[in-house]
């Protein structure tokens, strides 16, 4: 398995306005070194405000970090003419939290799946519409739904469509942003079992994306990934395998982070058994 | 505090970008004054000539808008070429004129709205109600044009009001009282149309405030401690629905010198309207230039205004 | 919703038939605008009746001729030895729709002579049909200005707000001042420094440019709001993932969204702008003559004596009102429909 996206000292600060009448400034990476094997199954975990969310903004390159870099497939991605990157983006998809805001609101279900074909423009009218069919069946949605309007769908169904969408191009990424942290349990865990299904080792590894995980559920991140990391105000404080950091934690936040999970059997990454 | 200093400082920022388009416009505007100046018999060419000189209309744009700054700051606003005086005093006199006559209907129209729209909300529903939203309509579709040239047939031909201009001729002789009231029978008509035409929307926004206020939590909880509901309405309602209307407001002040433009042509009122439009008409350009900032002046000062209320009114604003 | 949706429906078709009536004017006005009767100036409106001088009832509708009384100039007596009968979709004077398609039907007229309705003007014209011609002109200056205001608004305030930067700081200073100028002296101002002894259809189009590149500062202010806070959405991020170029999320993602915002503008600029036509062309800063105008239909009442003694002359005043109605509605009808929407959200 060799290194597809490798970030290299990224850093990313904000200003924050005032606090107290004083103007500062939020470090949210500092300093963020990290890289992502092909068909990998990772996990970040992190309290609120580790940085979590804007490592995964940078990696699908919809921020620009300050400083650092980051590689695609060995291509230092600052360096690539944006034409190139347009093509490249793509391979790197970005599903978020807030299922509610991702889909135009005007847009049918068929709309939202198409589109990523249409903005590539490959494959003609039918075509598209038979990998939309393709795409929400994988995802374990019905045919039917290809008329539905997004807002019609509750907040699961809502993320699979989110998840179907990303899928849609074949993407060589797949970066979950605390995508299942709004939903109810059940649906997380079917969710969760897609990812599973999408990323099983019988796949071959060429249509098998890499998959990261960001959540502040360690359970949830035992569970589903291989590999663990964990942040703390901007900065990776502990990485490995996830059966030494849940067994032999190091750092104290991550021995917080695992406190807070419910106690449940932390067995090897498997399918989850609810 | 220093919220109010940056709003200041915006307001002059502001005026001054007004004052720079204003004095763009019309050195853009086709046609010199001079040139229909010289075939006018009563200047001699030697005050055409003293004049051009002066205002140095040969000059660059950048030169010309420095000096007239400058004569700005000595409380000059250039030469009316249709009036042959200085532009200030002119103005000074119409302004007035208008002044007396928004301000009196601002007053009154704000007067009139205020417990009509209190009690338009308070009886929302009801027949009161009905009454005074169903007039608001009418009045509403009904445009000013209409209003006023409406009126002034209607006082034409019944000869009640006289029909049009500020006094009547021959009034100076007069005693003060008599004056007075000649003064008032000149003003009903523009004042009447005036504040008929603003009804409607002030009317409807004091309804629409107050009704939002009255359906809160806090209205409750006053009723519920058995305050009366006079009480409640006009002290607690009221001043908790301000920050719209203080909002309308400073649009009311910023439109004092503008907002009676039509009316007072088709009254006759001798007031900035007719004067600016007469001024446009024979491209009289500090005249045009002098009229159109002294109204920029009131339009933004009514939006200072408005912030400085909402400021005192609401101390919420003050944290933000 | 559904309720809100058909009457908003219900307004637009009222308003549409409305524009209908000044749109076929051909049809609805029985002679032609610029036809003059020096005989006849200033002709106070014909008194329909039904049942004539010796009490017979007549099932078709008719007036009686009007002539001067005995040594008056302007003052007029019904001849009640002649009855005008008025006929129904009956072929009178041609006309052309829209200027275009020839035709000839009218709603209806009068055999054998003419009745004028509303009255005429000073040169004898029939004031019903320059009230409805008028309209066309009036009307269509409305609407134009109101295109215009809205597509420069569209287009400065979607870019301003999407790409964001300094241009969009210049651009949203600027629309500051030109709101900050009193709007009315501004048009006056333009329009009167602009040449004006110009054909009416080249006053025309100055009007509608003038009155349309003045307006555009608050429809890019909200446009620029909308498309602020669409570029933010996770699905145009979402889109610029999957390679859409700018191009694309303006016209596919950010556009659609300013539909509404425009179209409550729309609402409020139309009645405003057709005011706006009037007024310049009551003051003479608008259509002149011969064309007719609601306005310049109106500029005769500068004169005291038709003030005083032609009360029909006012009409044209009225003409508007229906319409003012038609759009206050139908701006309501739309800003209840945003409330319901942004509930049910």
């Amino acid at each position: 398995m060799d290194a597809l996206l490798c970030a290299e000292n990224l850093v990313k600060q904000y200003s924050s306005g005032k606090i107290a009448g004083v103007r500062g400034t939020v470090r949210a990476l500092d300093g963020v070194s990290l890289t992502i094997e092909s068909g990998a199954r990772l996990a970040i975990v992190g309290a609120s405000g580790s940085g979590k969310s804007t490592l995964a903004l940078c990696l699908a390159c919809v921020e620009k970090p300050d400083s650092g870099l980051l590689r695609f497939e060995n291509r230092d991605l600052s360096q690539v003419p944006s034409r190139e990157l347009r093509g490249i983006r793509p391979q790197i998809q970005l599903v978020f939290q807030d299922s509610a805001s991702a889909f135009n609101p005007r847009f049918t279900v068929q709309q939202v799946l198409e589109e990523p074909w249409i903005l590539q423009k490959k494959l003609t009218a039918r075509e598209r519409r038979d990998e939309a069919e393709r795409l929400l069946l994988r995802v374990g949605l019905p045919a039917t739904f290809l008329s539905r309007m997004t807002l019609e769908m509750s907040g699961g169904q809502r993320q699979r469509l989110a998840v179907a969408r990303a899928l849609a191009l074949g993407p060589k990424v797949l970066i979950l942003d605390e995508a299942l942290s709004a939903l109810d349990y059940s649906v997380q865990a079917q969710i969760a079992n897609l990812l599973m299904d999408a990323t099983d080792a019988a796949i071959p590894i060429a249509e098998r994306p890499a998959v990261v995980l960001i959540t502040h559920d360690f359970a949830m991140a035992a569970r589903f990934a291989n590999e663990i990391v964990v942040m703390e105000r901007g900065r990776i404080v502990e990485r490995g395998p996830t059966k030494k950091i849940v067994e032999a934690p190091e750092h104290s936040q991550t021995r917080e982070l695992l406190a807070c999970a419910p106690a449940r059997a932390f067995g090897a990454p498997d399918r989850a058994a609810f | 505090m220093r919220y109010l200093a940056r709003r200041l400082a915006h307001a002059l920022l502001l005026l001054g970008g007004a004052s720079v388009l204003a004095f763009l416009f019309t050195a853009l505007a086709p046609g010199n004054y001079f040139d229909e100046m010289r075939l006018n018999p009563q200047i001699s060419q030697e005050t055409v000539a003293a004049l051009k000189a002066h205002y140095d209309l040969d000059k660059p744009l950048a030169a010309r808008y420095a000096v007239w700054l400058k004569s700005l700051a000595h409380g000059e606003m250039g030469y009316s070429f249709a009036y042959n005086s200085p532009v200030a005093p002119l103005l000074w006199v119409r302004v007035r004129n208008t002044l007396l006559l928004t301000m009196t209907a601002t007053l009154l129209a704000w007067c009139i709205a205020l417990p009509l729209g209190v009690l338009s909300a308070e009886y929302s529903g009801r027949w009161m109600d009905r009454l005074v939203t169903g007039a608001s309509a009418i009045l509403l579709v009904i445009p000013d044009i209409a209003l006023a040239l409406g009126f002034l047939m209607v006082v034409v031909r019944t000869r009640w009001l006289p029909a049009g201009g500020m006094v009547s001729a021959g009034a100076e002789g007069l005693p003060i009282a008599a004056q007075l009231w000649d003064l008032l029978r000149h003003m009903f008509l523009p004042v009447a149309i005036l504040v008929l035409s603003a009804q409607p929307l002030l009317v409807r926004h004091v309804r629409s405030a107050v009704a939002e206020t009255l359906g809160e939590g806090f209205m409750r909880a006053a009723e519920a401690h058995g305050i009366s509901k006079k009480r409640l309405l006009w002290r607690y309602a009221l001043p908790a629905a301000a920050n719209p209307l203080i909002s309308l407001f400073g649009f009311s002040i910023g439109a004092l010198l503008s907002g009676s433009l039509l009316i007072e042509i088709v009254t006759s009122w001798p007031g900035v309207g007719p004067f600016l439009l007469e001024a446009i008409l024979a491209r009289d350009l500090f005249v045009v230039i002098g009229g159109v900032l002294f109204s920029t002046v009131f339009l933004i000062a009514g939006n200072l205004i408005a912030d400085v209320l909402l400021l005192w009114a609401d101390p919420r604003i003050q944290t933000e | 919703m559904k309720i809100l949706r058909r009457k908003r429906g219900m307004l637009l078709i009222g308003l549409i038939l409305l524009h209908g009536i000044v749109v076929f004017a051909g049809f609805f006005a029985p002679y032609d605008p610029a036809q003059q009767d020096r005989e006849r100036p200033y002709a106070p409106p014909a008194r329909v009746h039904f049942v004539d001088a010796e009490g017979k009832f007549h099932v078709r509708p008719f007036a009686y001729a009007q002539r001067l009384k005995e040594g008056a100039f302007d003052q007029y007596e019904e001849d009640r030895a002649a009855r005008i009968e008025l006929k129904f979709f009956v072929s009178g004077t041609p006309y052309r729709l829209l200027g275009i398609i020839p035709g000839r039907l009218h709603l209806f007229a009068a055999n054998n002579g003419t009745v004028n309705l509303l009255g005429t003007d000073g040169y004898g014209r029939d004031l019903l049909s320059r009230i409805l011609y008028g309209g066309q002109i009036s009307l269509l200056a409305g609407l134009l200005a109101a295109a215009i205001s809205l597509l420069i608004g569209a287009v400065v305030g979607g870019f301003s707000g999407y790409f964001g930067g300094w241009t969009d700081s210049l651009a949203m200073r600027f629309a500051e001042l030109c709101m900050a100028l009193p709007w009315l002296y501004l048009l006056f101002g333009v329009r009167a420094f602009l040449p004006l002894l110009v054909s009416p259809l080249k006053a025309f189009l100055i009007v509608v440019i003038t009155i349309g590149a003045l307006g555009w500062a608050r429809p890019a202010r909200l446009v620029r709001g909308v498309a602020l806070s669409a570029k933010e959405r996770d699905f145009v991020r979402a889109a610029k993932g999957f390679g859409a170029s700018h191009f694309y999320v303006l016209r596919r993602h950010i556009l659609p969204q300013t539909k509404s915002v425009i179209l409550t503008q729309a609402a409020i600029l139309i009645p405003q702008y057709i005011l706006a036509e009037v007024t310049l062309s009551f003051l003479g800063l608008g259509i002149p003559e011969p064309a007719p105008s609601w306005g310049n239909l109106l500029s005769s009442l500068q004169q005291y004596s038709v003030l005083a003694s032609y009360w029909w002359m006012y009409l044209p005043a009225l003409a508007m009102v229906p319409f003012f109605f038609g759009y206050l509605a139908l701006s309501s009808a739309l800003q209840e429909e945003r409330r319901a929407a942004k509930i049910t959200l």
